[in-house]
């Protein structure tokens, strides 16, 4: 399989951008292709680049609570697609309570602060895999 | 598990100190030259000579609007704090007006929302801004414009207004507070609030350079002493270019550190700090003053060293970092709260800060005898070991080029990626320990306590967006179109730009319009988010 | 794949991305694709932007885009940075600095991957530049990180090169000059506020002066230096005006150019037959059976490598007559 492309990036005003750039860096080394987003995103500007990037997976990197408000908007304009980019999430400040509310609304995987790497690669690989043998 | 025989920074410590130390031969011979009483040169064992005399005791502050951010002031006063500290909602941080289509989820969630003259008024109704000190974290300009504009309507004179403004020029772009506009219109910008207080508000610290919130970066003791070092070093210069007499501002510059939980390091770090900060003053820029050597040095503690596993352990990890503190006197605290992985500090959390700096010095009485590590062996070893580290890192540094060319090239950026990514796979590979997160974990069902506080959440203040909205529109236009031109032409000049802001601050102009007119002078778009359009277009 | 190039001519994003997508993944139907696409290609006017890595790329094309599309021009954006030697993957972060055009529909900015292709510029982004001219954008700018060999490359495929270029690194031009100058349209000295700017577009005037070059053909168009600051938006309209003025230059059917382009051409040309050729071994002869028998002939000594070779080749190789039959 060719490279992995993953757009990564923060939504509203969540100006903590060391935890995405880590993350990017790992996926990186790990031979992933990241277009990074970085921060002053809205769900619009998310699905777009994602779009115009043809990427198979959407990662959001969230440190402070707005996500929860964006989430539902991402998910929402992402079912209007065809074939919807699976959408990951990882961040520091979520609760048990919010990581079943993001799988209620078609989150696919959710990363908090003690996930090991192992997992975070293995979970946007299975989900590439699966979104470009469906956009065949 | 392991125990660490390093510090942070990389300092190797020995299992016990002899009196053969290096540092320690010299300790009676040089001890005026290196070490100097309490409130003496070189004040490496404190700026005042003033036992027991505590700190200011405070909590950050701020949620939703002023009004309810003026009620957390209050409650925490009758509480016994001695000084308020203010932080601003990331719009405000950011130098965002609520109603911007950016700031929708997030207004008065991290802190309050500020943008308008109006908002300070109500912060600070009833709060007595000539008795007690008014510490803001929030954007310097218009804190500064706001007290000056609040005293004068109080009747009282500007010059007794007691605080201070964290400034944050070089750093403040990668770490969280993007004011997404050149680089030199926010170092000139420091640069002109310094000179209006150094004139206007002489008891009014308008330099609190701010080490805390970019080392949370992952950075040690060391970077953050060094990076804090460069920042000063440079604006210094620049204000000294301006043809500013060195003493007319040193004595109001004050260094807001961070504190970690590597004990020694960070007690070796603030003496080191003290005492480099005095020999530079002085013997490199000149001062004659004593009060522009001695610098005020007020922490708060770190929030990168709390975990949100077993909130509760927060508590003791903030009461060991104010011990530390307390040992190596320190003039103001703020504790990160329990709950700081969580959210800005909830009622519960920031009476248990309060308390825990109250037991710590009133229980402990642990400020009555002041540097009592000096002479210590191991610590003044250790005070020169960090301190030369921090002379080094400073020079190599400035060996790389113009401060402001590494600013605009991306170097600090860089640094601090850098910095955070060691940081997590330090945490990752268990180097850092961090009980409860990399070592000894509860199940997560077992890990209940202070969870219901922590987890607890409020509505963004999405209103406030409106409200603006009909404020904005019931006000005197032209006088506040003309205010804002005023603004932006002094902006393209090279005259303080403090007068006009105060003008246009006055005239009910917000901190959106304000900055927007200035990075339009300077070349730069009025909203850089790409949502808004000018007022003063056309 | 008829409906993927009747969408994308229409201007349809996702077919245009997904096509990219193809191509950059050497996906033998993108060659299809792009042979249909051809008779929609040649309209867009292609800028390259190139220059060493903190020169400000990134916020200049921000400001290009945001001239272009004050003049009515929609734009196309290839942003291309380079993969990691190690892993292969690679950090794409130039749309940041576009932010604010993202939800432009006129707009369209795509991040590739030079996959350890060394020079930047890539096979795929020669053919992601026609996926956008027959998208339908009026300016298509390429923007590379410069270290040498992408000046050169970034010309094979631009209509005008921009190097940009930042004061205090007047060192390092002498060492890359004969790559630089012979590709450079137009020199930038940005972030020109900084007290060194002068002396660099000084210095560089004074280098085009005594330019050679490998064409043979004498060059009349002196490359322009122009200075801006990207981040305050300064300079930009003067840029505007030079790249102007090179367009109509180049129209003009300046000699120079013409053999230039018939040099990228050639280079273009020679690259798909070395990249046929090889694929066509690959799957011929690759994993056959009979590969693996010739190995082990070569390696007991018992055949002769060049004679084994010569064979090869020659059974990848269509008899002439038959390929000019074909071509007839």
């Amino acid at each position: 399989m060719n490279s992995i492309r993953i757009l990564i990036g923060i939504l509203g005003m969540d100006q903590h951008e060391v935890a995405a750039v880590g993350i990017a860096k790992m996926l990186r080394d790990n031979g992933m292709e990241v277009i990074y987003a970085g921060c002053f995103n809205t769900p619009e500007t998310i699905l777009q680049s994602a779009i115009e990037e043809d990427v198979d997976v959407i990662g959001i990197s969230s440190h402070s609570w707005e996500y929860l408000y964006y989430m539902p908007e991402l998910m929402e304009l992402l079912q209007k697609e065809a074939n919807p980019i699976p959408v990951v999430v990882g961040g520091s400040v979520i609760t048990a309570k919010d990581k079943t509310a993001l799988g209620e609304i078609g989150v696919a995987s959710v990363f908090g602060s003690g996930t090991n790497d192992e997992e975070i690669i293995g979970s946007i690989q299975e989900l590439a895999e699966a979104f470009v043998a469906a956009s065949c | 598990m392991t125990r660490t025989s390093r510090t942070r920074s990389g300092i190797r410590l020995k299992s016990n100190y002899r009196p053969d130390e290096g540092a320690s031969e010299t300790l009676k011979t040089h001890y005026q030259d290196n070490l100097g009483d309490p409130g003496s040169y070189p004040y490496t064992r404190g700026t005042r000579d003033n036992p027991g005399g505590g700190w200011i005791q405070r909590e950050l502050s701020g949620e939703g609007d002023a009004r309810r951010s003026n009620a957390q002031f209050k409650y925490l006063l009758e509480q016994g704090q001695s000084g308020v500290d203010i932080i601003g909602d990331s719009p405000t941080q950011s130098l965002m007006d609520p109603d911007h289509p950016l700031a929708k989820y997030v207004i008065g969630t991290q802190g309050v929302s500020l943008c308008r003259h109006d908002d300070y008024r109500e912060l600070f109704d009833d709060i007595p801004i000539d008795e007690i000190s008014i510490s803001s974290s929030g954007p310097p300009m218009f804190t500064v414009a706001s007290l000056y504009l609040l005293a004068m309507e109080r009747g009282i004179s500007p010059a007794s207004v007691r605080g201070s403004v964290l400034q944050f020029p070089f750093y403040a772009e990668y770490c969280g507070y993007a004011y997404k506009m050149p680089f030199d219109l926010h170092l000139r910008m420091t640069c002109d609030i310094i000179e209006f207080c150094s004139k206007e508000m002489p008891k009014f610290h308008g330099f609190l350079e701010d080490s805390y919130f970019f080392s949370e970066a992952g950075l040690n003791a060391v970077e953050e002493a060094a990076l804090a070092f460069v920042e000063i070093r440079h604006v210094v210069r620049t204000l000294m270019k301006r043809g500013l007499d060195i003493d007319s501002f040193a004595p109001r510059i004050a260094i807001l550190v961070n504190c970690s939980m590597d004990f020694y390091e960070e007690i070796a770090k603030i003496r080191a700090m003290r005492r480099i900060f005095a020999r530079m003053i002085k013997e490199e820029f000149g001062a004659k003053d004593p009060r522009s050597m001695a610098v005020v040095i007020a922490c708060h503690t770190s929030g990168l060293s709390l975990t949100t596993e077993q909130p509760a352990n927060n508590i003791v990890r903030g009461a060991v970092q104010t011990v530390a503190l307390g040992l190596a006197g320190i003039q103001a605290l703020e504790i990160s709260t329990f709950d700081e992985g969580f959210r800005t500090p909830s009622k519960e959390a920031h009476l248990v800060g309060l308390r825990t700096q109250q037991i710590v010095d009133l229980e402990a009485n642990i400020t009555r005898v002041q540097d009592p590590f000096g002479g210590s062996w191991f610590m003044e070893s250790l005070t020169d070991q960090v301190e030369e580290k921090v002379l080094a890192m400073i020079a190599d540094i400035e060996s790389r080029g113009d401060p402001a060319d590494l600013v605009t090239g991306g170097y600090f950026k860089q640094f601090f990626e850098g910095a955070m990514s060691r940081y997590h796979q330090n945490v990752s590979s268990g180097e850092v320990t961090k009980v409860g997160l990399n070592v000894l974990q509860v199940p997560e069902d077992e890990d209940k306590l202070l969870r219901d506080v922590s987890e607890a959440k409020f509505e963004p203040l999405m209103e406030r967006a409106e409200q603006l909205r009909i404020f904005k529109a019931s006000r005197d236009q032209s006088a506040v179109r003309e205010s804002l031109m005023a603004v932006f032409k002094v902006t393209s000049t090279d005259e303080n730009i403090m007068e006009a802001v105060i003008g246009a601050v006055e005239t009910g102009a917000t901190m959106g319009e304000i900055i927007g007119v200035m990075r339009e002078a300077s070349g730069t778009p009025y909203d850089p988010y790409g949502h808004l359009t000018s007022p003063i277009e056309g | 794949m008829k409906a993927l190039v009747d969408k994308l001519t229409s201007g349809d994003v996702r077919s245009a991305a997904r096509l990219i997508r193809m191509i950059d993944d050497n996906q033998p139907a993108a060659r299809d694709a792009l042979k249909q696409l051809f008779p929609h290609t040649r309209r867009a006017r292609v800028i390259g932007i190139t220059g060493p890595p903190g020169a400000g790329k990134s916020t200049l094309t921000s400001c290009l885009i945001e001239s272009a599309r004050q003049q009515q021009m929609s734009v196309g954006v290839l942003a291309v940075d380079p993969s990691s030697p190690m892993s292969g993957g690679a950090i794409l972060g130039d749309r940041i600095r576009m932010n604010r055009h993202t939800l432009d529909k006129e707009v369209y900015i795509r991040s590739l991957a030079s996959r350890g292709h060394f020079g930047g510029i890539t096979p795929a982004t020669r053919g992601a530049i026609r996926v956008l001219d027959a998208m339908g954008k009026d300016v298509i700018i390429v923007e590379t990180v410069g270290v040498g060999q992408d000046e050169v490359d970034i010309a094979r495929l631009a209509d005008t090169t921009v190097i940009v270029w930042v004061p205090g690194l007047g060192d390092d031009i002498q060492a890359m000059k004969a790559g630089i100058l012979e590709v450079a349209d137009i020199f930038v000295v940005n972030k020109a506020e900084h007290p060194d700017a002068e002396v660099t577009s000084n210095y560089l005037k004074s280098v085009f002066r005594q330019e050679k070059n490998t064409t043979g053909v004498p060059r009349d168009w002196v490359p322009p230096v122009v200075e801006t600051v990207a981040t305050k938006g300064w300079g930009i309209d003067a840029l505007w005006d030079v790249l102007d003025q090179h367009r109509e230059y180049v129209v003009g059917a300046s000699d120079y150019y013409v053999v230039r382009k018939q040099k990228a051409c050639r280079a273009e040309l020679e690259n798909f037959v070395h990249q046929g050729l090889s694929e066509k071994f690959t799957t011929q002869f690759a994993d056959s059976a009979m590969m693996e028998e010739k190995v082990v002939q070569i390696a007991s000594g018992e055949a002769d490598i060049y004679a084994v070779a010569e064979s090869l080749l020659a059974e990848i190789t269509v008899p002439r007559q038959h390929h000019v039959d074909q071509l007839a």
